[in-house]
C-alpha cells in the first residue's frame, strides 16, 4: 500500500531535510520595527522575500513581518517594502474588515526590478480585524516563471492565509508567526524543488526517456501504461508516481509529462530522494516518490485531498493505478480536507482517524467518524475501460521508428482531446444557456450524443473540458443537484 | 464506372492556345511543342506544366510542325503556316533562327528522316530540299493542281510524296533531289502513308482501301483492305475512310477506319483484334501506352478510349516489375496480348479519358508517364498514371 | 460512477465530534473556514459576465472616474451592486506609476493585476500618463483595464496583454505628445511674448511714476500697444515667475521633443486623417462621427451629465484637419500669434479639461481601434484562446499544415523525424498563411467569412511586395489570358493569381504560392455568424438525407457542383457556405460560391466546391459531358445528386448526430472534432505508410507496374483495418494525405527560380456515380 503513517502533530510540520532553517531577527523601518525570519534556502530559490503587511490604525500601511531569503534577500530595499505596504493596502481603506474574501494583486516595482504577488485579506492585528497583505517578492528576471507558477503559488498562499488567520486568532503576536513559518518554508522548498528538479517546458529537451521514446522503446507493460495514462488524464492530469527505481519513476513521470502543456510541466517535478527529498506537495501536476524495500514511502500522502485536483497514484512496483477519489467527489473531499486541516490547527490536535487506514467498508472507525464507502480507502483502483489512449498506443507501435517524434505526436493527440472537449463545452452551453438552466439530459445521453460511449473516453474528455472550462465537470456530473457543500457542512 | 484499369487519373493541362491545336511534337523528352490555328507555338515543360516559350512569328494558322536534330546535334523546330513562310527555331531558347520566305507557297508537309541529318524537305506547291540551316538546295516545281500533302521518309534517301490520289517516289543524295517514279493512283484521296519495315510501306485512302507496297521496287504487294462498295457514303462522309495506320513490330499494323480499328497481320491479312465501333466519331490517332499494355485511341468525338486484353493486364500484375527494361525491348504485341501466340482476341474497353471537349487530333506516347493529346478545344493534356505521382 | 451523492447522503450520520482529550473546546469560528463555493464555469456569480475594457482617469476635479468602456453598454447588466464609478476609484486610488520628482519627468507605464473577489471579477490594469498644458503639473493620469470574470485568462495571457496594451498606450501617448509639444511651444512663445510685453509694461509704469505729465505723447504711443486685458494679466506677473515658467517649459520641451521619433506612427496618423478626410468629403454631413466615435463617452450621458457644447463639438471633430496639420508641421509654429499669459493658475476649475480624444487626436482613434481589437481577441473564452494558441503553433512548417474548411487541423511535418530529407527542406520558416493568433492584429484580417475569403484585400494583405498591377501586363500576355476566366466569380482569382513580374514583359508570369488566411476551429465556433463557413449546415443536414454522399465527395477531393437556375442563387450560395467547411486544403482557392460560365477542365484544379447557375434553358451546358465523370453534381432543379455512393461509418455518424445536436455551434464543433480525428488518422497513414513504403519501392524500380498497384491496394487496405476504417473512409484519409503531398510539391517548386508558371496537376477521379433523389 502506498499510504503512509499519519503525521503525529500538525505543529511539527518542519521539514525533514536540513537545508532549510529560520532565524529570527528584527529589522526596523523608518517609524517602526518588525521581526524578520531569515530562511536559509538554496540559491535556486525563486522567492526573494515574503512580506506580511497590515493597516495600522495609527501609522497606516506598514510591514508586520518579513521572511527573508538568505540567498536573495539583500536585493530588496526597504523602500520597496514600504511601496508594497502602501500599494497593497492603500486602496483597501473601504474594505470591510470581516470580508472573508482574499484579493489578489500582481505588480512590478520598476525601480527595484521586483515582481510582487500579493494577497489582501482581513485578519486579527492587535485586537481587531484589520486588512493584511501577504506578498511574495520575486526578482524581475523571474517574471515569466512567476506567471507560470502563479496558479500554484496562489493556491498555496490562499491555503496558507487560511492557516495564518487561524493562528492569528488563536495565538498572540509573534507566536503565530513562528507557527506559520514552517508552512512558508515548505512553500519555498516546494518552489525550490521545482527549480532544481522540475520538468522542462519541452520533454525532448531533457535527457530523461519516455515510454514513447523511439530509441529505448517502452519498458512498461502496455496495459499498465495505458491505464496509467488514462487515469492521469481523467484525474485532471495530476499524478503521483511511486516506485523503487528512480529512473523508472522518472521515466513514467516524463511519459505522463508528455500529456501536459508547457505551463503544467513547470508545476511538475521528477522524483527527489536522498538529501534533496521533499515531502508531498499538493497542487503539483506530477511528482514522484521512492519506496523502501518494505513498500514504505518517504513521504506522507495525507494531504492529497488538499490538492486542487484529484490525483492518480501510479505504483510501479505493484503495477497498480489508483484514484484519490472519483473526480466528481473531489470538490467535496477537498473542502472537507481543508476544514479538517483548519480544525487541527485550531484544536492543536491531529485528526488521526481519517482516512489513512485501510478499513472495510461501512465500518465505524474510532469514536466519531462514520466513514462513507468511498472514504473508506484513500485510493481506489482505476478500472474504467477506455479506447482513446489504447488506440493511441496501438497506433504509436505501428509508426516507423524514425518518425516517432513522440512529443509532437502526443501533442496532436491532446489537440484532438481539446476538440472533443470543446464540443462538450459548447454542447452544454447551448443546452443550458451557459449554465443558466440545469442540464436536463443524463450523463448517459450526453455520452451517446457526443459519440463517447466508452465510459473512460467520456471521463477523459470531460476532464479535458474541465481544464478548458473549470467547473464544467461539476456542472455536468452533479446530477441530482445535491450541493456537496450543504451536505458536508457539518463535518 | 469506376474504371479500375484506367491508370490515367492525373492530368496536366497545358492551357494557353485559343484555337484548335493540331500539332504536338516531342522535343527532348521533357519539353514539347504544340501549335495550331491560333498562329502560336508553345513550348511546354511536360514535367510541371510550365509554359517555357511562346514562338510568335506566324500570322496565319500553322500547317505543319516538325523537329529535327541536325548533324551538330542541336535541335531545330520547323514550323510552317498558311502565311507562306517557314520558320526555324531553337525551341529551348525560343530564338528564331531563320525565316524562309522563298519560294512563296504554303508548306503542307515536312520530311525529316531522323537524327543527325543535314537536310530536310518541305512540300506544298513544289517540293524543296533544304540544308539544316535553311539554305535552299533544290526545288522541284510540280506541274500539278494538287499540293504536296504528306512526305513519308522510307529511308535516308527515299521519300514518298503524297498529293491527293497520287504518290511519287523521290530520291535524294543530300546534294540533289529528283522524282523517281509515280505510283498507281488511288481511287480516292490518300489519307495516310506509313513505313512498316525495311521493305514495306502501306498507304490508306478515303475509300477504305489499304495497299501494301514494296520499298524495293515500289510495286503493289497486295491490298490489306479493299475498296468498299459505297465508300463515299451519304453526303460524302466516307464511312470507310482510313484515318490512321500505325506500324507495330514490323509485320503488324493498327488501322483506324472511321469509328473502328483493328490490328492486322500484314502477312496473313488476319485481324488479331478488332473493334468496329470504338468511338462515336472518326478515330484520329492510336498508340500503345502504359508499357504497351494499353492501346489508346483518340477520336473526333473528344474521347480517348483505352483498350486492352484483360488477362494480360491481370497477369502482368503477377509479374514482378524489375524486368521493365527487358520488357520494353520485347515485341509490343507480346506484352499487349500477354502471350507470343497471337490469336484473335477480343479487346476490352478499359477506360475512357474524358476531358477534351473537341476533336482529339494527336495522341503522343510520353515517356513512362503516359501520353499527350491535343484537341480542337485548344487544350493539350498530358495523361499521367495517377498512382505514380 | 456519477451522481453518488444520494448514496453518500444515505450513509451520512451527523455526529459532532466530542472532546475526547479533555481540551476545553470551542469550535473553530465559522469565518475562518473558507466558504464552500460551487464551481461557476460561466461566471454566473460574477458581477459582470462579459469581459470589457475600461478607460478611467484621475480627474483633477472629480477624482477617479470612468471615461470610456468597450463595449459601450458593458455594465448594463452588472449585478451585485457593481458600480463602474466605484470600480474606477478602486483602480485609480493607488498610484502604481512612478511618482516623478520635483521637476517634470516622463513617467513610464505600469501595470497591475487586481482581483475584486467580492464581485468575482479580475482586471489587468495598465496605468499611463498623458500630458496636458492646461492641467495641474501638466499631467493627466489615466488607466486602461481589461476586466474579466475569468482569472485564468489574465494569467495565461498576461504577456500578450501587457504588450498589446503597451501598443495602445504608445498610440495614445504619441498622439498626445505631438499635441503637447505643440501646446508647450505655443505656451513658450506666449511666455516670451509676455516677457517682452512685461518689460514694456514695467517701463510704462516706471515712466508713469517718474513723470506723470512729461511726454504724454510717448505715453500715448506706448498705451496704444496696450489693451486693458493684457494689463490686467501683466499686473499679476512677476519677473521671477516668468523666468521660472520659461525655464520649466524649456525643460519640458527638451525632454519631450526628443521623443518625437516614431515616423511609422506619424504615417499611420496621416493615413487615418486622409481616410477620414475622404470619408467626410464623400459623405459630408454625417461624416466620420457615427462610425468612428460611436463608442466614445456614452458613459457621460448615461451618468446623466449633459454634454457641454464644446464637448459635443470635440466629440464629433476630435481635431480638424488643419489643426492636425499644425502638429505635424514645425513651420506652423512661426505662424502662431503669441499672446500675453499668466504664469500661474492657468485654468479655472469652471473650465473642463480636454477629453481623451482632444488630448490624443489621431492617437486616440488609432489606440481605441486597437483596444476594440484587443477586446475582440481576449473577450473570447479560455477554451477558444487555448485551442487557437495550440492551432497557431502548428501552422509552421506551412507545407505540412492540413486545413479543412480553412480551419487548422494539424501539421504533418511537426512530428517528422530528423531523418526525412523532405521535412528538412521545407521546415524553413515561411509566412505563407497568416497565423490566427501569432500576430494579434493580423488575426483580425482573417475574418472567417466567404466574402473575405474571396476578397483581394485579404489576399494582398498577406502577400507583401507582390505587385498585381494590371497595367504591367504586356499586351501579349493579355491576349493569352483567357478572357472567359474573368466571367462570374473567377474574376477575383485571375487578378490574384497571375502576377506578372515587372521586370519581364514576356510570358514569364509567376503564380504565387496561394496565400489564404486560415482560422482556428475554436475561433470559428466562437464567432459563428451567418457569414461563417459552415453556417446553415445543420439545416442542410436536416433537409437532405443524401448528406453523407455529399460530404464524401468533398472530403475525397471530388469536386462538387451545385447547379440551379439563377433564381436559386441565394439558396445555392447558402449551400456553398454551409458545405465549405468540409473542403480540405487551403493552398488553393477551392470554393466558388457562384459561377455562371460552364465548368472547364482546368477548373478541376482550382475548385472543389462550386455553386453554378444559369437560365433554365442553358443550364445543362454548365457541366460539359467531358467533365461529368469527374464531378459530383447536385442539381437543384431536378432535385438529384449524382456522385459516388458513400459506404462507411464516419460520415453516416455525422448525419445521424443531427438530432442530438439541436444547435449549430456544438454541431459544427462536433464536426471539427470528427474532422480532426480523420486528419490524425491521415497523419498516421502518412507517416506509417505512404512516406516509408511507397517511397522505398519507388527508389528500387523506376516504374509502377500493375503488380505494385495491387500491392499498394493491399497495403492500404491493411492500414485501413488498422485504422479501423471502412473502404470509403480510407479514401478520405488517402486524399487528405494527397493534399499534404501536393502542398509540399507546390512548396518545393515555389523555391525554384524557373520562369513561367507551373501548372498544378489535376487529379481525376472517374468513379461510379449513383443518382440519388433528394427531397
Amino acid at each position: 500500500m502506498a499510504t503512509a503513517s499519519p503525521n503525529p502533530s500538525p505543529t511539527a510540520l518542519s521539514v525533514p531535510s536540513s537545508s532549510l532553517g529560520a532565524v529570527v531577527l528584527t529589522e526596523s523601518a523608518t517609524n517602526h520595527e518588525y521581526p524578520v525570519h531569515v530562511i536559509n534556502d538554496s540559491p535556486n530559490s525563486l522567492v526573494a522575500r515574503i512580506v506580511l503587511c497590515y493597516w495600522d490604525n495609527i501609522m497606516g500601511p506598514c510591514v508586520r513581518h518579513l521572511w527573508n531569503s538568505e540567498a536573495q534577500g539583500m536585493h530588496v530595499p526597504q523602500s520597496a517594502l514600504d511601496y508594497i505596504a502602501t500599494h497593497t493596502l492603500s486602496g483597501e481603506i473601504t474594505r470591510d474588515e470581516d470580508d472573508p474574501t482574499i484579493d489578489f494583486r500582481f505588480f512590478l516595482i520598476r525601480e527595484s526590478n521586483l515582481i510582487v504577488t500579493s494577497f489582501v485579506f482581513g485578519a486579527i492585528g492587535g485586537n481587531e480585524s484589520v486588512v493584511h497583505s501577504l506578498s511574495i517578492v520575486v526578482r524581475q528576471e523571474h517574471r515569466q516563471r512567476c506567471l507560470e507558477l502563479q496558479a500554484l503559488m496562489s493556491s498555496w498562499m490562499l491555503r496558507g492565509i487560511h492557516h495564518l488567520r487561524v493562528y492569528l486568532e488563536k495565538e498572540t503576536g509573534d507566536t503565530s508567526m513562528d507557527r506559520f513559518t514552517p508552512y512558508l518554508m515548505q512553500f519555498i522548498q516546494m518552489l525550490t524543488s521545482l527549480n532544481e528538479s522540475g520538468l522542462p517546458g519541452r520533454i525532448s529537451d531533457c535527457d530523461i526517456d519516455t515510454a514513447f521514446n523511439p530509441d529505448c522503446g517502452c519498458q512498461f507493460d502496455g496495459h499498465f501504461l495505458c491505464r496509467a495514462i488514462s487515469s492521469h488524464l481523467i484525474s485532471a492530469r495530476c499524478s503521483v508516481v511511486v516506485g523503487d527505481n528512480p529512473n523508472k519513476v522518472n521515466k513514467m513521470i516524463a511519459t505522463l509529462g508528455l500529456f501536459l502543456d508547457s505551463a503544467e510541466r513547470q508545476c511538475s517535478r521528477f522524483v527527489l530522494y536522498g538529501n534533496k527529498s521533499c515531502p508531498y506537495s499538493p497542487d503539483l501536476f506530477l511528482q514522484g516518490f521512492l519506496q523502501s524495500a518494505s513498500g514504505e514511502l518517504n513521504t506522507s500522502l495525507k494531504d492529497v485531498h488538499l490538492s486542487q485536483r484529484p490525483t492518480t497514484l501510479i505504483d510501479l512496483t505493484t503495477q497498480e493505478v489508483k484514484f484519490s477519489c472519483q473526480p466528481h467527489q473531489h470538490l467535496a473531499l477537498q473542502y472537507r480536507a481543508v476544514k479538517r486541516k483548519l480544525n487541527e490547527l485550531w484544536t492543536g490536535r491531529a485528526d488521526n482517524t481519517f482516512p489513512f487506514r485501510s478499513i472495510g467498508a461501512k465500518i465505524i472507525l474510532e469514536s466519531h467518524f462514520y466513514l462513507l464507502p468511498f472514504f473508506s480507502e484513500m485510493f481506489h483502483t482505476f478500472d474504467e475501460p477506455e479506447t482513446l489512449v489504447t488506440n493511441l498506443f496501438e497506433e504509436w507501435k505501428l509508426l516507423p521508428p524514425n518518425i516517432k517524434q513522440h512529443e509532437a505526436y502526443i501533442s496532436q493527440f491532446i489537440s484532438g482531446l481539446d476538440r472533443k472537449a470543446m464540443t462538450l463545452i459548447r454542447f452544454v452551453e447551448c443546452e443550458t444557456n451557459c449554465g443558466q438552466n440545469p442540464l436536463k439530459i443524463s450523463v448517459k445521453k450526453l455520452r451517446q450524443d457526443l459519440s463517447l460511449k466508452v465510459p473512460g473516453d467520456f471521463s477523459i474528455v470531460l476532464a479535458t473540458a474541465e481544464k478548458l472550462k473549470p467547473g464544467i465537470f461539476h456542472f455536468v456530473t452533479k446530477g441530482n443537484n445535491i450541493d456537496p457543500a450543504e451536505f458536508l457542512d457539518s463535518f | 464506372d469506376a474504371q479500375i484499369f484506367n491508370p490515367f487519373t492525373e492530368i496536366q493541362v497545358f492551357n494557353g492556345h485559343t484555337n484548335i491545336v493540331r500539332f504536338l511534337v516531342d522535343i527532348d523528352g521533357q519539353n514539347f511543342a504544340s501549335a495550331g490555328d491560333d498562329h502560336l507555338i508553345f513550348i511546354w515543360d511536360a514535367f510541371d506544366g510550365r509554359r517555357q516559350q511562346v514562338l510568335d512569328e506566324h500570322t496565319r494558322p500553322l500547317t505543319c510542325l516538325s523537329v529535327f536534330r541536325n548533324c551538330a546535334s542541336s535541335c531545330i523546330l520547323l514550323s510552317a503556316a498558311s502565311d507562306k513562310i517557314i520558320c526555324l527555331w531553337n525551341p529551348l531558347s525560343g530564338d528564331l533562327l531563320r525565316v524562309l520566305k522563298e519560294p512563296v507557297f504554303t508548306t503542307r508537309a515536312f520530311g525529316v528522316y531522323s537524327d543527325n541529318v543535314d537536310v530536310f524537305y518541305s512540300g506544298g506547291e513544289s517540293l524543296c530540299m533544304w540544308s539544316h540551316n535553311g539554305e535552299l538546295i533544290k526545288e522541284i516545281k510540280r506541274n500539278d493542281a494538287e499540293d504536296v500533302q504528306m512526305i513519308t521518309m522510307l529511308s535516308k534517301s527515299i521519300l514518298i510524296v503524297t498529293a491527293n490520289r497520287k504518290m511519287t517516289v523521290c530520291e535524294s543524295d543530300e546534294t540533289d533531289l529528283e522524282e523517281l517514279v509515280n505510283l498507281p493512283l488511288h481511287n480516292e484521296k490518300i489519307t495516310c502513308v506509313t513505313r512498316l519495315n525495311d521493305s514495306h510501306f502501306a498507304s490508306g485512302s478515303l475509300d477504305g482501301s489499304i495497299i501494301l507496297w514494296s520499298s524495293n521496287d515500289f510495286s503493289r504487294v497486295k491490298f490489306l483492305s479493299l475498296k468498299r462498295q459505297d465508300f463515299q457514303g451519304s453526303n460524302h462522309c466516307f464511312p470507310y475512310s482510313v484515318q490512321c495506320l500505325s506500324p507495330v513490330d514490323e509485320f503488324y499494323v493498327i488501322c483506324a477506319m472511321n469509328c473502328g480499328f483493328y490490328i492486322q497481320d500484314i502477312r496473313t491479312n488476319k485481324h488479331l483484334a478488332a473493334v468496329s465501333t470504338a468511338h462515336y466519331s472518326k478515330i484520329r490517332a492510336a498508340s500503345f501506352v502504359f508499357d504497351n499494355l494499353v492501346l489508346a485511341t483518340s477520336s473526333e468525338d473528344g474521347l480517348i478510349r483505352l483498350w486492352g486484353v484483360l488477362e494480360s493486364i491481370e497477369s502482368a500484375a503477377r509479374v514482378m516489375d524489375s524486368e521493365y527494361s527487358e520488357k520494353s525491348s520485347a515485341p509490343v504485341l507480346d506484352t499487349f496480348f500477354g502471350t507470343k501466340d497471337y490469336k484473335k482476341r477480343s479487346l476490352q474497353l478499359l477506360g475512357e479519358c474524358t476531358g477534351h471537349c473537341g476533336s482529339v487530333y494527336k495522341c503522343l506516347p510520353y515517356g513512362m508517364e503516359g501520353f499527350m493529346t491535343c484537341s480542337a478545344d485548344g487544350m493539350v493534356i498530358l495523361w499521367k498514371d495517377g498512382l505514380r505521382q | 460512477m456519477f451522481g453518488g451523492y444520494t448514496e453518500v447522503a444515505a450513509y451520512y450520520v451527523d455526529n459532532e465530534p466530542l472532546s475526547s482529550s479533555g481540551y476545553p473546546e470551542l469550535p473553530l469560528p465559522e469565518e475562518y473556514i473558507p466558504p464552500y463555493s460551487t464551481p461557476d464555469p460561466w461566471h454566473q456569480k460574477a458581477a459582470c459576465q462579459e469581459d470589457f475594457i475600461l478607460i478611467a482617469e484621475f480627474s483633477e476635479r472629480e477624482g477617479p472616474k470612468p471615461v470610456i468602456t468597450i463595449p459601450t453598454n458593458c455594465c448594463q447588466k452588472a449585478k451585485n451592486g457593481f458600480d463602474l464609478n466605484d470600480f474606477s476609484v478602486r483602480l485609480m486610488s493607488v498610484d502604481f506609476q512612478t511618482v516623478a520628482g520635483d521637476s517634470f519627468a516622463l513617467s513610464e507605464d505600469s501595470y497591475v493585476l487586481v482581483s475584486e473577489t467580492k464581485y468575482g471579477i479580475y482586471a489587468y490594469v495598465h496605468h499611463f500618463t498623458l500630458y496636458d498644458s492646461q492641467a495641474r503639473g501638466f499631467v493627466r493620469p489615466f488607466c486602461m483595464a481589461f476586466v474579466t470574470p475569468d482569472h485564468g485568462k489574465l494569467i495565461a495571457s498576461h504577456k500578450e496583454m501587457a504588450s498589446e496594451f503597451s501598443k495602445v498606450s504608445h498610440c495614445f501617448k504619441y498622439g498626445n505628445l505631438l499635441l503637447f509639444v505643440k501646446d508647450m511651444s505655443y505656451y513658450l512663445s506666449d511666455l516670451m511674448y509676455t516677457k517682452e510685453r512685461f518689460s514694456d509694461f514695467e517701463k510704462i509704469r516706471e515712466k508713469e511714476k517718474e513723470n506723470d505729465d512729461e511726454n504724454p505723447q510717448e505715453l500715448l504711443l506706448l498705451e496704444a500697444f496696450n489693451n486693458p486685458n493684457e494689463d490686467h494679466i501683466l499686473e499679476s506677473v512677476t519677473e521671477q515667475g516668468l523666468a521660472t515658467a520659461i525655464r520649466e517649459v524649456k525643460h519640458i520641451l527638451d525632454v519631450t521633443t526628443v521623443l518625437m521619433n516614431d515616423s511609422d506612427m506619424e504615417q499611420r496618423f496621416r493615413t487615418l486623417e486622409q481616410k477620414s478626410r475622404s470619408t467626410s468629403e464623400s459623405n459630408e454631413g454625417n461624416e466620420l462621427s457615427s462610425e468612428n466615435f460611436q463608442y466614445s463617452c456614452s458613459l457621460h450621458s448615461e451618468s446623466g451629465q449633459p454634454w457641454t457644447d464644446a464637448e459635443k463639438v470635440a466629440q464629433h471633430r476630435p481635431s480638424s484637419v488643419n489643426d492636425l496639420e499644425d502638429s505635424w508641421n514645425m513651420d506652423h509654429y512661426e505662424m502662431y500669434k503669441p499672446r500675453v499669459v499668466r504664469t500661474t493658475n492657468k485654468k479655472g476649475f469652471d473650465e473642463s479639461l480636454r477629453t481623451l480624444h482632444e488630448l490624443c487626436r489621431w492617437g486616440a482613434k488609432e489606440g481605441l481601434g486597437l483596444l476594440r481589437g484587443i477586446h475582440r481577441y481576449f473577450s473570447r473564452d479560455m477554451t477558444t484562446l487555448h485551442i487557437e494558441r495550440r492551432d497557431a503553433a502548428s501552422i509552421e512548417p506551412s507545407p505540412g499544415l492540413l486545413t479543412i474548411g480553412r480551419s487548422v487541423q494539424l501539421n504533418f511535418l511537426s512530428c517528422a523525424g530528423p531523418l526525412k530529407s523532405v521535412s528538412d527542406e521545407v521546415t524553413s520558416p515561411c509566412s505563407l498563411v497568416s497565423s490566427p493568433s501569432g500576430n494579434i492584429t493580423q488575426r483580425w484580417l482573417s475574418d472567417d467569412t466567404l466574402a473575405s475569403f474571396h476578397s483581394a484585400e485579404s489576399f494582398l494583405s498577406c502577400s507583401e511586395g507582390a505587385s498585381s498591377d494590371e497595367s504591367k501586363r504586356s499586351s501579349l500576355d493579355r491576349k493569352l489570358s483567357e478572357p472567359e476566366d474573368v466571367a462570374g466569380c473567377a474574376s477575383a482569382f485571375s487578378s490574384e493569381y497571375t502576377v506578372v513580374r515587372p521586370d519581364s514583359l514576356d510570358f514569364q508570369s509567376a503564380v504565387l504560392f496561394p496565400q489564404v488566411p486560415v482560422i482556428s476551429a475554436a475561433d470559428h465556433i466562437t464567432n459563428l455568424s451567418t457569414k461563417s463557413l459552415g453556417h446553415g449546415f445543420l439545416s442542410f443536414v436536416g433537409r437532405y438525407a443524401v448528406t453523407p454522399h455529399v460530404l464524401f465527395s468533398l472530403l475525397c477531393g471530388r469536386p462538387l457542383v451545385i447547379i440551379g437556375t439563377t433564381r436559386k442563387e441565394t439558396d445555392i450560395r447558402a449551400m456553398v457556405t454551409a458545405l465549405c467547411c468540409f473542403v480540405p486544403g487551403h493552398a488553393s482557392h477551392s470554393v466558388c460560391a457562384w459561377l455562371t460560365r460552364p465548368l472547364k477542365l482546368t477548373d478541376l484544379s482550382k475548385f472543389r466546391l462550386v455553386g453554378m447557375g444559369r437560365e433554365k434553358k442553358s443550364m445543362d451546358q454548365l457541366v460539359p459531358n467531358s467533365l461529368k465523370n469527374y464531378v459530383s453534381v447536385l442539381n437543384m432543379e431536378t432535385k438529384t445528386l449524382s456522385c459516388p455512393a458513400y459506404q462507411g461509418g464516419i460520415l453516416t455518424e455525422i448525419y445521424k448526430k443531427r438530432k442530438a445536436f439541436r444547435h449549430e455551434k456544438p454541431y459544427l464543433s462536433y464536426i471539427h472534432s470528427v474532422l480532426y480525428d480523420l486528419s490524425h488518422k491521415a497523419l498516421f497513414y502518412y507517416h506509417a505508410f505512404s512516406t516509408s513504403e511507397v517511397a522505398a519501392t519507388n527508389e528500387i524500380t523506376n516504374s509502377i507496374s500493375t503488380a505494385e498497384r495491387s500491392r499498394y491496394q493491399f497495403l492500404s487496405n491493411k492500414f485501413g483495418s488498422k485504422l479501423r476504417l471502412a473502404d470509403c473512409d480510407i479514401k478520405i484519409v488517402q486524399y487528405l494525405v494527397e493534399v499534404i503531398k501536393c502542398q509540399q510539391i507546390q512548396f518545393l517548386h515555389k523555391d525554384e527560380s524557373f520562369p513561367g508558371a507551373p501548372q498544378p496537376n489535376i487529379k481525376l477521379q472517374p468513379s461510379k456515380c449513383t443518382v440519388f433523389k433528394m427531397s
